[in-house]
């Protein structure tokens, strides 16, 4: 018998808080390479997925900066998303954007005859703040012999992903839709208003590199990797049946599912399931078995 | 639980500032640097204000999670805004922010990022201006701040309780204010009774202290009928307080005798704080 080819699917969801537009929304998410959530992928893929924090000034411009920074920079480096120099340098280059970005922003305020207001030069002082993951998933270049899922003796097809969490944003590694890793927060309680934030203006990078964690797995055919900013991950982590929660998220399976997607959060929020934040999440699917 | 509802524009919350402007405002406390009490509280208001401007800025202007009031209370009780404000009773925070009377620039030494500091020049926006004439009628402020409470709780019942601020010598003319204290913490939201808190500036002396949680120690009369007329501080604030290195317990205060007052800004939750790596 022939194994179906393997290849992977992403797509992912952003949705604002309810009472926010989606222009406020301030959770940021890019994944390359850039293709439709259809189309399949057979090459490395990298995403990045940062939570702007809402006391934040321009909290969503930072997230979206570092978002793109850390996926262009973790797909031409394929060891960037572990402790290292090269992860220090990463840090050290995307503050380095910062300044040049918000000289330009300030300067087409001014020509836009809206001078930023002594409130949010007071606040842009102090920098800009998101949380950070990042993951890099790379096809194993041969089929393992080895691998556990291989129940007709076929080789099959494997994955390597890598990850870098600062904050509160969350990786879930699934199989057969049952949790296999959580990371970085293991548990629901261990969600706050006060997590390890990217600051636009931190140019400790060593510190930065410090407090970010890493972490790498593999994943099999009919295996997923869910990425979720806080307020989902939260709602995953303390679900009471949680192969339900994640059967009821697998309903969303593309941007044309984003109305539903909303109605759908707004209702666990009105049953106070969900804290009211905004949503992002991106779903790898490893198809192949 | 109480005091968890989200403080959002659609649910915003109210916080009433009362202001001793009355004649021994113009007594110094003590202190290295002596400062007439008038200039302590005038200062206090124009950084709280400023802090919760700054803190719910965003690229398009001052979002409206709180609406605010500055009483003051002296000659007369009434509205202590100056400039385009002045009259004005509860405002939203926005036109607070977009509406100071005016803005000086003061030079301040920030951190540079790389663990040192920079001078830089910071704007200081000022909204209102000391004063110190009449009696102290501190009951009548407390009855007017009810009324801004209860007419709060009417518009609002589901919103995080209004939080009334005093900040005062304690000297009251008009009476024991205890019981006006109990009216307005008797008002209250779905999430919780209103709540009371209280800045003492005393020429007493003592140890300065913020949000103790026992009168022992306090130096005089006024500083304790003040300590007992403040609300405990709601769970969540004392968990930041205590996060924050303070020592809190279960009875701990809103009070604050001759320290600073301006650490209550953070006490208030809107969402994920932008706090840097430490």
């Amino acid at each position: 018998m022939t194994r179906p080819p393997s290849c992977v699917y992403v797509t992912h969801l952003v949705a604002p808080k309810h009472g926010s537009t989606p222009a406020e929304c301030e959770d940021a998410v890019v994944v390359l390479p850039d293709r439709s959530h259809d189309e399949m992928l057979r090459e490395p893929l990298t995403v990045g997925v940062c939570d702007g924090a809402t006391e934040s000034a321009l909290a969503k411009d930072w997230a979206a900066l570092l978002a793109r920074t850390v996926a262009e920079e973790a797909m031409g480096l394929p060891d960037l998303l572990k402790p290292g120099a090269e992860f220090e340098q990463f840090a050290a280059t995307v503050v380095d954007r910062w300044d040049p970005w918000l000289a330009q922003y300030t300067k087409e305020r001014v020509e836009d005859g809206r001078p930023l207001k002594w409130y949010e030069h007071t606040k842009l002082a102090e920098g800009a703040f998101a949380t950070l993951l990042a993951v890099r998933v790379d096809p194993d270049a041969e089929p393992r012999a080895d691998a556990d899922a291989a129940d007709d003796g076929e080789p099959t097809p494997g994955w390597r992903w890598r990850a870098a969490a600062l904050g509160d944003s969350c990786l879930f590694h699934l199989r057969d839709d049952r949790l296999l890793e959580a990371f970085p927060v293991k548990s629901a309680d261990d969600f706050g208003t006060v997590p390890d934030l990217f600051g636009s203006r931190n140019h400790d990078a060593a510190l930065l590199a410090e407090r970010t964690r890493f972490l790498q797995g593999d994943c099999l055919p009919g295996d997923r990797l869910l990425l979720a900013t806080d307020a989902l991950a939260a709602w995953y982590l303390s679900a009471p049946d949680r192969l339900a929660a994640v059967r009821e998220l697998l309903e969303f399976s593309g941007p044309d599912d984003l109305d539903r997607f909303g109605d759908w959060l707004n209702g666990l929020r009105e049953r106070q399931q969900l804290r009211n934040d905004d949503v992002a999440v991106v779903r790898i699917d490893f198809e192949g078995r | 639980m109480p005091y968890t509802a989200e403080i959002s524009r659609t649910n915003p919350t109210s916080i009433i500032f009362l202001v001793d402007q009355s004649t021994s405002m113009s007594d110094p406390i003590g202190g290295e640097v002596p400062q007439q009490k008038a200039d302590v509280v005038a200062d206090a208001i124009n950084r709280l204000l400023t802090e919760l401007s700054v803190k719910c800025a965003k690229e398009e202007g001052v979002r409206d999670y709180f609406h605010v009031a500055v009483v003051g209370y002296g000659a007369t009780v009434g509205s202590a805004f100056a400039g385009s404000l002045g009259g004005r009773d509860i405002v939203p925070l926005s036109e607070v922010a977009d509406n100071p009377a005016r803005v000086d620039e003061r030079s301040k030494k920030v951190p540079d990022g790389a663990g040192g500091l920079v001078e830089t020049s910071v704007s200081f926006p000022l909204w209102m201006d000391p004063v110190a004439h009449g009696g102290t009628p501190m009951n009548r402020a407390l009855q007017y701040a009810e009324s801004l409470v209860s007419g709060w709780t009417e518009r609002y019942p589901a919103s995080f309780p209004p939080i009334v601020i005093n900040l005062t010598d304690g000297e009251s003319t008009d009476g024991d204010p205890t019981a006006a204290a109990e009216a307005i913490t008797s008002h209250a939201t779905a999430d919780g009774a209103a709540l009371l808190f209280n800045l003492h500036v005393s020429a007493a002396g003592g140890t300065p202290t913020a949000f103790p949680d026992t009168a022992d120690g306090l130096p005089d009369s006024y500083a304790r009928t003040l300590f007992s007329m403040s609300s405990p501080l709601p769970s969540h604030m004392r968990s930041y307080a205590a996060s924050q290195g303070q020592r809190v317990s279960e009875t701990t205060r809103g009070f604050v005798y001759n320290a600073d007052i301006t650490t209550v800004v953070q006490f208030l939750d809107i969402g994920t704080r932008a706090t840097e790596l430490r």
